[in-house]
């Protein structure tokens, strides 16, 4: 196996995402969940020193929206979207009054899963690769999702529950340097 | 050769953490490791604990060798692309070596996903995964490695998130195994 390989293979499997996600899916039917974020962020600054620093629910939607060129964060909130394509889920950044969508944060993409299911419920342990839009050539970091939906009589979703904890890095950008990070993330209600 | 050595003796009778730190310069760490794998089930998801004994076994009984004297290792730069999880002989790695996962942190056109602080004593690192079975990655893990400040070995603990089963481009496997885990090293492999 060789590096080259390993290149290739791997910018395959992400073929289209940057236009699938950037030109705008707010328009599709929407099954979103507001988020909470906590994790990790650890790199060395100029003076060599190894540095530590927290990244929560508001750093990813400042950070974001930022890099989306959006700089009132009012109402402001971050998002689970649920099968946001064929592909599988992505974290955004949405306005929870508009429900328009600010910016994707992380795609997690290509799914496997493991999963049990009854009559009123399905469980599933889900593996996804995550994906950095500006950097889209290939997997930044990978996810494990532990989800929960359960199913009422009339067969209809009554509630969907996801938890989650991923590792990821991120790539020198001007004065950033490497950012190797580690986060674990929830979803509360549905949002409208 | 002989000098090294030598002098090591003759220092370490005045300053013992230099002697130390000779030790830490091995490539090869004996692990310890706590996971779990989750794969489908009926009713409920059917999920295992994973030691390096799960490994160690694997290795061994895919050989038909057996797991005497060998270990669950951490190989530091063992390729071109990084480093290794591998299972050896801890008396000599050429008597049994069989390769878990690459951990591949370095490759063509892409820097190496790692940092170092000044002092060289903090080393993080974001590798993927890959198996046996292909170029295509199977999760991702983040190593942390801190030299002691006393002269003993260094602290080297890592976090995995990865899956087994078919790889196809397309379609997720049914039966994926769904496996996250954590080791920590707790010695190194002193080789002739």
């Amino acid at each position: 196996m060789s590096a080259v390989q390993i290149q290739n293979l791997s910018t395959r499997r992400l073929a289209g995402l940057c236009l699938a996600l950037s030109l705008g899916f707010s328009a599709a039917a929407q099954e979103r969940y507001q988020l909470s974020f906590h994790g990790i962020e650890r790199s060395v600054n100029a003076n060599g020193n190894e540095t530590r620093r927290a990244i929560t629910t508001r750093t990813l939607i400042r950070d974001w929206s930022n890099r989306a060129g959006v700089s009132n964060y009012h109402n402001l909130v971050l998002a689970f979207h649920r099968n946001v394509d064929s592909r599988g889920d992505a974290i955004e950044v949405v306005n929870r009054k508009t429900g328009e969508m600010v910016t994707t944060v992380f795609p997690l993409f290509f799914p496997e899963s493991a999963t049990s299911s009854t009559a009123r419920t399905v469980k599933q342990k889900r593996f996804a690769y995550v994906y950095n839009l500006y950097h889209s050539e290939f997997s930044r970091g990978t996810a494990i999702l532990n989800e929960r939906l359960s199913i009422n009589r009339q067969g209809v979703t009554n509630r969907f529950i996801v938890s989650g904890e991923m590792l990821w890095y991120e790539i020198p950008e001007g004065a950033k340097p490497l950012r190797i990070d580690t986060g674990t993330f929830k979803i509360g209600r549905k949002l409208k | 050769m002989k000098l090294k050595s030598i002098g090591c003796v003759v220092i370490g009778l005045l300053l013992l953490p230099l002697c130390g730190s000779a030790q830490s310069d091995s490539q090869y760490w004996v692990l310890s490791y706590r996971g779990t794998a989750t794969s489908s089930g009926d009713k409920k998801l059917a999920t295992r604990k994973i030691t390096e004994n799960d490994f160690i076994r694997d290795c061994a009984t895919n050989s038909g060798a057996s797991t005497d004297n060998l270990a669950l290792v951490l190989h530091f730069n063992a390729n071109e692309l990084g480093d290794t999880l591998e299972v050896v002989n801890v008396n000599d790695p050429n008597l049994f070596r069989c390769e878990v996962f690459k951990l591949a942190y370095t490759f063509e056109g892409s820097a190496p996903q790692t940092y170092t602080n000044s002092a060289g004593t903090v080393m993080k690192r974001f590798a993927y995964i890959y198996s046996s079975d292909g170029g295509h990655s199977r999760g991702s893990i983040i190593i942390d490695r801190r030299e002691s400040k006393r002269g003993r070995n260094p602290k080297i603990t890592g976090k995995l998130q990865y899956w087994l089963g078919t790889w196809d481009e397309n379609v997720s496997d049914p039966n994926a195994i769904v496996c996250a885990g954590t080791f920590k090293a707790v010695r190194a492999l002193d080789l002739p």
